[in-house]
């Protein structure tokens, strides 16, 4: 096994070597400094090193990484692109994003990573059947529960929404005091989270397609009856008392915390939480499901909801000669051994499965979530990631206004319809 | 009547020690719960702290509040400076000189005073990404400088108007140049005028946030008020240590304010002008 | 021969001392006036600078856009409950300061009354988040405490009353500024008037409201208009503390700017806001200056 071990490091180590004996024959010409964008905290910690030991493998080129909070990274790559001085390579979260960035003419084909991803993963960058990016993590949302509540309350975990229903109430009958599902709205993704996965499950793929692209018909646009009934689903939740008062003036972190300290039974959320869990002390007290499926849905059953963050290349290293390096440095961090090092560093799932290999003393619920993301099929991304800015906002906002009881899920379609139905006529008015 | 006077008075101090009470308790809160240990902020809320915790106060600090102070300093004394600067030499310019379009170029000011950084902010990006000073100190400074000097030249105005024109006269006759009048005569006489224009921007600057929002995203160079903000997204949960930049960043402008007060006074009340 | 050296150059030099403040005001103030003017006027992304010339559509979308008459009823109730709120409120909190209370403890209390005036609002704001935490914050424990309920959607997650907590707090730090404002409108009344009032048999209640008053009524208006412009001008309060959420139910006209222009990258239609903005910071803005030139 050791020698395996060894014997892939070398590999590794020699495609690299290579890959710098080939650069090195361009710096004549070339630009020798590879810019590279993403954002800060410790994924950006991890990079900066990642680059640093790129440069030590690649001699004669220099690095240089600038790292942006989440917040302004949106606005700042926007402008980023396409100022006189744009970064090589930019981190850029995948799906809707990262095609905008192929259709606005700031992204390049980046040719083969079959190696590396799965197929489905290579999917969150592929446009137009060409590779734009590449993830290098991948998170899945999981409903994360207490599993000593779930034991001494005599609980198991649903294998339908129904069920899911089920074990709200019985938490609710039997522990007033116990909020069944921690859900802070004070930013409405963690209600779009549901949103995106309900309405996989209840509206039948080519109308989600269609109207997600805005092909369908003006009058057709989101009104097919599964939307309404997705959030009809959430006021279901919260008759049945799945969820805490004051769900729009908590924060998501807040209600992280609560699940963390014991304060609620279950939690939806990210991967990236996992490291929260565990320093403030839940450290393998919990396990997860997916959502679970509806009784007669319409959509694939058994759906995962992915978050992928990745890196693109800018077209500007056709022009500064550092194509070669750009690719060649993706191609580093997403060999299984640095794969590795950054879930080690930054407890993010990578996304390259084969890191496993390297990490023998993660948790076990870190290495079946890396197992079970890695293995999706069905994937649902969320949909302020895939629809239109304008249009995700209109359902931002309702979702506030759901929980609130200020709008009926009528209202929200309708208001979701009228808005598509302008950013298409847009759309058309300017092609 | 002694007694009288202080009995009728009773209303008076009550009415301003409930009042006092509303302004202290929150931030009395504030500097309390920063050092409590982290269990007790919520189980006893209103108990004082069992044991002094400074913890979050090193983690505020290792979170990188000097860099964020620093940024603020470099950017408030930068345009500050410049404001006084410039705003001074225009202000001269115009109450002790003639020239053609005097009155015009003094109207133009004033009506500048009215216009509120949030109804440009857009085409104000814009032109600060064309000049490419989208993160970096100028970016800040420059507009800092240009919404600061409305108000300053109509307070040095206002200052320099009454000037005694004999007495510029008689150091034009001991051949000090017009730069040399203002250095040696003008700017030691107009110090209460200066302390009350960069106090007011001094704060102004300190504390501002939309545009430092839009302008710096790169965390080195966040100034305060930018760096609160992101130190509340990094530490979510921390409360003391949310507490506790919060109470590093806020306690030396209260300590500031309690030293300077008079100046503090006469350049907020200069708003009006 | 230095009289004639000045008058030379007099014909340049003021030129030359204006034209740094002139070169200033041009770039960053002028010509984003006019652009912001023309270009709400146009469709354009935040990235994409393709003009769209689309005359006069940005403005009907705003009449019919709910965020706008959101925006535009809470900037309203923020002007009327600031002159309702803060001018009594800080004209008496003066008024005592000035006469009720001896000279010391009058300078005690207003270091107390103005200090969180030189606070940041984003530190004054991140403070009352913390307080007004639905869970744990002191807030709910000092309302649970004497045997209330808090609101049951939080006190800034609820869409009715999240506008009035965030008042609030910004009267709970800017009250200070009338008083200051007033207190000096105030000390400048001279003390024989109050004699001849105390002589013909005049109170506190009276005096202050016959002599006083009516010597500071001009002080009252500029600080009325000042208070008017800074509550049209709010930003900071509403983007710490709610966001402009739940679902725009706080949104003012700067955050609707700000989330226009920076989130959903529709700088035109931001455009059309800044100018309605103007209009009314820069009209109340031009009425406060005459008055101050009068007083």
């Amino acid at each position: 096994m050791k020698t395996i071990l060894l014997l892939r490091k070398l590999k590794a180590l020699a495609t690299t070597v290579a890959c710098g004996a080939a650069l090195l024959t361009h710096s004549a010409t070339a630009d020798t400094t590879l810019r590279v964008w993403g954002l800060s905290g410790p994924s950006g910690e991890y990079f900066a090193g990642a680059l640093k030991r790129f440069e030590k493998a690649n001699p004669g080129i220099a690095g240089k990484f600038s790292a942006y909070p989440n917040e302004q990274y949106k606005t700042a790559i926007q402008v980023g692109v396409r100022s006189a001085d744009p970064p090589d390579v930019y981190q850029n979260w995948a799906f809707e994003r990262a095609a905008r960035m192929m259709r606005d003419g700031f992204a390049v084909d980046i040719g083969d990573f079959t190696k590396e991803l799965s197929a489905t993963a290579l999917s969150e960058y592929t446009f137009k059947g060409k590779l734009y990016g590449v993830p290098f993590d991948r998170h899945g949302k999981y409903m994360w529960y207490n599993v000593a509540y779930f034991r001494d309350h005599n609980l198991s975990p649903p294998n339908s929404f129904d069920e899911l229903i089920d074990v709200c109430k019985k938490i609710r009958a039997t522990d007033p005091q116990m909020v069944p599902i921690g859900l802070g709205a004070s930013e409405p993704w963690t209600i779009d989270a549901y949103i995106s996965v309900f309405n996989q499950k209840l509206v039948p793929e080519d109308v989600r397609k269609a109207d997600t692209a805005l092909s369908a018909p003006a009058d057709s646009l989101f009104t097919d009856l599964g939307y309404i009934a997705a959030l009809q689903k959430i006021l279901d939740m919260q008759s049945a008392g799945c969820f805490n008062d004051g769900i729009t003036a908590l924060t998501p972190e807040a209600a992280r915390s609560m699940f963390a300290n014991g304060m609620c039974a279950m939690h939806y959320e990210g991967t990236w939480c996992l490291v929260v869990f565990d320093n403030e002390g839940l450290k393998n007290g919990y396990q997860g499901f997916r959502l679970p499926d509806f009784k007669n849905q319409k959509g694939s059953t058994g759906a995962h909801l992915i978050i992928a963050d990745g890196f693109q290349v800018h077209p500007i290293t056709e022009k500064r000669g550092t194509r070669e390096s750009a690719i060649a440095f993706l191609k580093f961090i997403l060999s299984p051994q640095e794969q590795a090092e950054f879930a080690k560093e930054t407890k993010a799932l990578p996304s390259v499965p084969a890191a496993r290999n390297y990490l023998s003393d993660a948790t076990p619920i870190f290495l079946w979530a890396l197992k079970d993301t890695s293995e999706a099929t069905v994937e649902v991304a969320h949909l302020d990631t895939t629809l239109d800015r304008a249009i995700s906002d209109v359902y931002l906002r309702g979702y506030q206004d759901l929980v609130n009881h200020v709008k009926t899920p009528e209202q929200i379609m309708s208001e979701v319809h009228n808005e598509a139905v302008l950013i298409q006529k847009q759309r058309n008015a300017q092609q | 009547m002694s007694v009288l006077i202080r009995f009728k008075r009773y209303p008076a101090y009550l009415f301003l020690l409930a009042y006092s009470a509303i302004i202290l308790l929150p931030l009395s809160w504030l500097v309390i719960a920063s050092v409590k240990p982290k269990r007790e902020l919520f189980t006893k809320p209103f108990s004082l702290p069992s044991t002094l915790d400074w913890g979050g106060y090193q983690r505020a600090w290792n979170g990188g509040l000097l860099k964020y102070i620093a940024n603020s300093v470099i950017v408030t004394a930068s345009s500050v400076g410049l404001t006084l600067l410039i705003g001074g030499l225009a202000a001269y310019a115009l109450a002790q000189m003639k020239f053609v379009g005097r009155r015009l170029v003094y109207s133009a000011i004033i009506a500048a005073y009215a216009i509120p950084l949030h109804g440009i902010l857009v085409p104000l990006y814009d032109t600060i990404v064309k000049y490419q000073l989208t993160n970096t100190y100028f970016g800040l400074i420059l507009p800092y400088v240009t919404f600061g000097l409305p108000f300053a030249i109509t307070v040095f105005y206002a200052f320099f108007i009454d000037f005694p024109v004999e007495l510029m006269e008689a150091s034009r006759l001991d051949g000090c140049s017009e730069l040399g009048i203002l250095w040696r005569v003008v700017v030691p006489l107009s110090m209460p005028a200066i302390a009350s224009v960069a106090i007011f921007q001094g704060v102004q600057i300190w504390n501002e946030f939309l545009l430092a929002l839009v302008v710096i995203s790169d965390d080195a160079l966040k100034t305060v008020p930018l760096g609160l903000v992101a130190f509340r997204g990094n530490y979510v949960s921390d409360w003391t240590a949310i507490l506790s930049s919060i109470s590093v960043t806020s306690i030396p402008m209260l300590i500031l304010f309690v030293a300077f007060q008079k100046q503090f006074m006469r350049g907020l009340a200069g708003s009006e002008k | 021969m230095s009289r004639v050296y000045f008058r030379r150059n007099n014909q340049v030099l003021p030129y030359l001392f204006l034209t740094p403040a002139l070169v200033f005001l041009a770039l960053f103030m002028a010509y984003p006036l006019t652009e912001t003017v023309v270009k709400s006027f146009y469709a354009y992304d935040l990235t994409s600078r393709v003009l769209n010339l689309v005359g006069i559509s940005n403005y009907i979308e705003l009449v019919h856009d709910p965020m706008f008459q959101t925006a535009a009823k809470n900037a309203i109730l923020f002007v009327i409950f600031s002159v309702l709120v803060q001018i009594p409120l800080g004209t008496v909190l003066a008024a005592v300061l000035d006469r009720g209370v001896t000279s010391n403890a009058s300078l005690t209390f207003r270091t107390i009354i103005f200090s969180p005036l030189v606070l940041s609002i984003v530190a004054v704001g991140l403070l009352w988040q913390l307080i007004l935490d639905p869970l744990v914050g002191l807030a709910s424990a000092v309302v649970k405490a004497v045997g209330l309920h808090p609101p049951p959607l939080g006190w800034l997650g609820d869409p009715k009353i999240a506008i009035y907590v965030i008042m609030a707090i910004a009267f709970w730090q800017y009250i200070g500024f009338v008083t200051l404002l007033m207190f000096a409108g105030l000390q400048r009344i001279p003390e024989e008037l109050y004699q001849a009032a105390t002589l013909d048999g005049a109170g506190p209640i009276t005096s202050f409201w016959y002599v006083s008053l009516p010597m500071v009524q001009n002080a009252l208006i500029v600080t009325s208009l000042l208070t008017m412009i800074g509550a049209l001008r709010v930003f900071d309060f509403v983007y710490i503390l709610t966001g402009g959420g739940p679902a725009n139910a706080t949104q003012v006209p700067a955050t609707m700017i700000y989330k226009e222009a920076f989130f959903l990258g529709r700088m035109g239609y931001a455009n059309a806001v800044s100018v309605l903005l103007l209009l009314a910071t820069v009209g109340l803005g031009f009425v406060q200056i005459r008055f101050s030139r009068h007083s």
